[in-house]
Parts: C-alpha cells; structure tokens; sequence
C-alpha cells in the first residue's frame, strides 16, 4: 500500500489533470456552442438549394455541363479533413479507417489517389505509412471563410474540367444532430452525386410546385446549371469544414467530460485511500500512546 | 408612395444565416445583367445574381408589423420566384444595418480609396472596385451619404 504522502501526491496530479480536462471541456463546449449555431442557421440555405437542385435535375430535356459527366482521367483526389489537436477520442481514427478505403479503390480501379489534407493529425499519421500529400491546408482555421472555399473549389473544378482528375471527394465527419455524427465520403465531382446527396438530405422539398418547364430562366438553363453547381460544390466545400469542426469539438466535449470523470472519480477514491491511511496513522500512534500509559501504570 | 400591389414572401439566405424571412410588396435584386423589379404575382423566374444593391420595400412582418425599407450588397447567387415566395440565395451578403457611423464611414473611406487608386491596382482588383463602387451606391441608397459626398 502506498505511504501517505505518495496518495497526497498522486491526489494533487489527478487533480491537476482533472483541472485541465475540465478547461479543455469548456472550451470546447463553447465553439461547439458558436459553430452548432452556424450550422442550424444554416440549415435553410440548404434547404433552398436542395430545392433549386431538384429543379435542375428534373428537367424535361436534360442539361449537360462538364462538371457533372465522367471524365477519363486516371487520378482520384481526396480532400481529408481531420483534427490539428488530439484528445478527441476516435475522431480521427475513424477519418483514417474511411481513408483507408479510398486508398484500396484507387488501389483497385488502378488509378492513382491525391490526397489534400488538413489537420496536423492526419498530417502526421500519412507521414508515418509514408503516404503522399498533394497538398497541406493551412490558411485558415477550422473552417475557411467564403473566399477561400472559393479558392479551393475553383482550383478544383478546373482541375476537373481539365481532366486532370475524374473525382473529388472530402472525407470528413458529418454531424447529423448531438446524438448522430461520423466518417463519411461526401462526392462533390461529379456533381450530379452532390446533387443527389443535397436531395435526400434535405428536409423540404415540395415536387408539386411549379416544374423547371414552368420557370423562366435568365440566362439560359446551360449558364444556370453551371453557376448553380459552382454554387454547390462551393457552399459544400464550407459545410464539409464546418461539419467536421462541429464534430471535432462535440466529440472532444465528450471525451474530456468523460476523463473529468473519470479523474473526479479517481480523486475521490484516493481521498477514501489517504484519509484510511491518515487513520490508520492515527489509531496506531493512539494505541502506542495507551500502550505507554497502561506500561507505566 | 407605395407602388405595392398586394406582398409575398421573401427570403434571403447565405451559407451562414438567414438574414431576412418577411413580407414585401416590392423587391429590386441585382440580376447578373441589371436591375430586376418584383411585385406579386410575378411569374416563376430562375435567374442568376451579379454585384449589386437588394433593396426590400414595404417590408410586413408577422402580424401586420410594417417595417423599415432594407438594403443590402449582394456578391452572386441566385433567386427564385415561384408562386408570391421569392428566395434569394447568395454567397456574400454586406448591409449597413445596425453598424456605428464611425464603421460606415470607414467602409465608405476604405472604398474611395480603392475607386482612387492607380490604373495598375484597379487592374488587379477589379471585383473589389467594383465592390467598393457598389458599397458607395449602397450608401447613397440608405440616406447615409448625399449624393454630392
């Protein structure tokens, strides 16, 4: 059994950590807070541009544009968001776990795997099995502002509209509600499964309003289609980041609360442990003391 | 005056809120070739916003609350006109509502700057000229500076 000072001792570390643990849950809790409000704002817009989606794909005639047809290139891009900090329980092994089967597709279809990446973790988990990075993003925080999701879906829709890839998915971690968020591979080119994923997921869509036919379209439905999907693939590109900035922060609120717990707990067992050892001390000297006295008597 | 013929709904929605869901007797968006007016009953209409001032008149909020005349810079997106709903739907939505003075005026100096800058630097940032440009009507528009400023 370990001395009194030594459960002292290990007490205090405990707490400290507890200490810790606690702050970080705080923290977290709080951007969650702050990004859980953007996310449910922005609810609507999705709604709204699942509806006009829907409207695109239901045209009589259809509409052909080049981001949403296959193309023959032997390059497949990935875009990996992950986390910069750890101590956000399985987060990030979950986002290698869906990695790993892009890298066994690409694998299988013979074509080659670019992979983007942001967050140091999956940084360093790729440079351990000495994978290849096309590109590290780190200009910004958790989630880019407009400009740079622009940026970053511009590059890539020219990339495609070049040839230079025949697929761009972001693997990252959805956030369904508080109970429901995990890995997931969301398709943004071709953007016809981009349209598919924004038209199932959306929660109102009226099909017994007024059909594409009914609609005048300025400029034409060719034009439209074009900066409709732009405006797709780039607002997704942004709900991707902050999906996973929500998942992050949820699923580190979790874990610290559980390891202030746990070390709350661990603290209270030490204090029953020390304060049996403190009177144990105690009873001991007490019994040398009566001991003495009954000797002498 | 009011020009209005009766209202419909109108919503106006970027990546990060919604900014405006209330109804209006008249709308102006900044369609990618100019100015579009609507009133009720206009015809269902999918069109394609460019750089511009969205001005929202005879705003009516629920119960019959009236509301003051809106308007905002509007970088891009779309609306959708479809039985009396319009929807706006833009990536980057800008307004002087609810700013200090001191941040109009600063945004309004920051974009004369920009309007008087050299031929090279207007080159290389035409959208944002045009921006500021728009950021000075704006102004104009909402009463917050004269014409002659």
């Amino acid at each position: 059994m370990a001395g009194m000072r030594q459960l002292l001792q290990r007490k205090k570390a405990v707490a400290n950590i507890c200490k810790v643990t606690r702050t970080m849950e705080m923290i977290s809790t709080s951007r969650y807070k702050g990004l859980y409000d953007a996310w449910n704002s922005s609810a609507g817009f999705y709604n709204s541009l699942a509806q006009l989606a829907y409207l695109l794909i239901t045209a009589e005639a259809p509409i052909s544009n080049p981001l949403a047809e296959e193309n023959e290139s032997d390059t497949m891009a990935v875009i990996v968001i992950g986390s910069n900090r750890g101590l956000c329980g399985g987060y990030n092994n979950n986002i290698h776990k869906m990695l790993e089967v892009h890298i066994k597709r690409a694998k299988r279809l013979n074509k080659k795997l670019d992979i983007y990446v942001y967050g140091r973790k999956i940084v360093s988990h790729l440079k351990y099995r000495g994978l290849k990075i096309a590109k590290i993003f780190d200009e910004f925080e958790e989630v880019p502002d407009y400009k740079q999701a622009w940026k970053i879906a511009d590059d890539f829709t020219g990339l495609y509209e070049k040839g230079k890839i025949g697929y761009l998915g972001i693997v990252h971690t959805r956030f369904f509600s508080v109970a429901s968020h995990r890995a997931q591979t969301l398709t943004i080119l071709p953007v016809t499964e981009l349209i598919d994923d924004l038209t199932t997921r959306a929660t109102a869509i009226w099909p017994w309003e007024n059909s594409f036919e009914d609609f005048e379209l300025t400029p034409g439905a060719q034009d439209i289609f074009d900066s409709a999907a732009r405006m797709m693939i780039r607002t997704s590109i942004v709900s991707c980041f902050r999906d996973a900035a929500l998942s992050e922060n949820l699923a580190r609120v979790v874990a610290m609360k559980s390891a202030t717990d746990n070390a709350q707990k661990m603290i209270d067992e030490l204090g029953v442990e020390y304060n049996r050892a403190r009177q144990g001390q105690i009873t001991g000297e007490l019994l040398d003391i009566t001991g003495g006295v009954e000797a002498m008597n | 005056m009011s020009i209005s013929l009766g209202t419909f709904r109108f919503v106006l929605q970027t990546p990060s809120a919604q900014l405006l869901d209330c109804r209006a007797g008249f709308i102006n968006v900044p369609a990618h070739d100019g100015q579009m007016g609507i009133l009720r009953n206009h015809m269902p209409i999918l069109c394609k916003l460019g750089l511009g001032i969205l001005q929202v008149k005879d705003i009516v909020y629920e119960k019959g609350r009236p509301g003051k005349d809106k308007f905002f810079l509007v970088d891009g997106g779309f609306a959708k006109v479809s039985e009396n709903n319009v929807i706006v739907l833009a990536y980057n939505v800008e307004s002087f509502e609810g700013m200090e003075m001191s941040e109009v005026e600063a945004i309004i100096s920051n974009s004369k700057k920009l309007l008087a800058g050299d031929k090279y630097a207007q080159q290389a940032k035409k959208h944002d000229i045009e921006k500021a440009s728009v950021f000075i009507q704006l102004a104009k528009t909402a009463g917050l500076i004269k014409d002659s400023h």
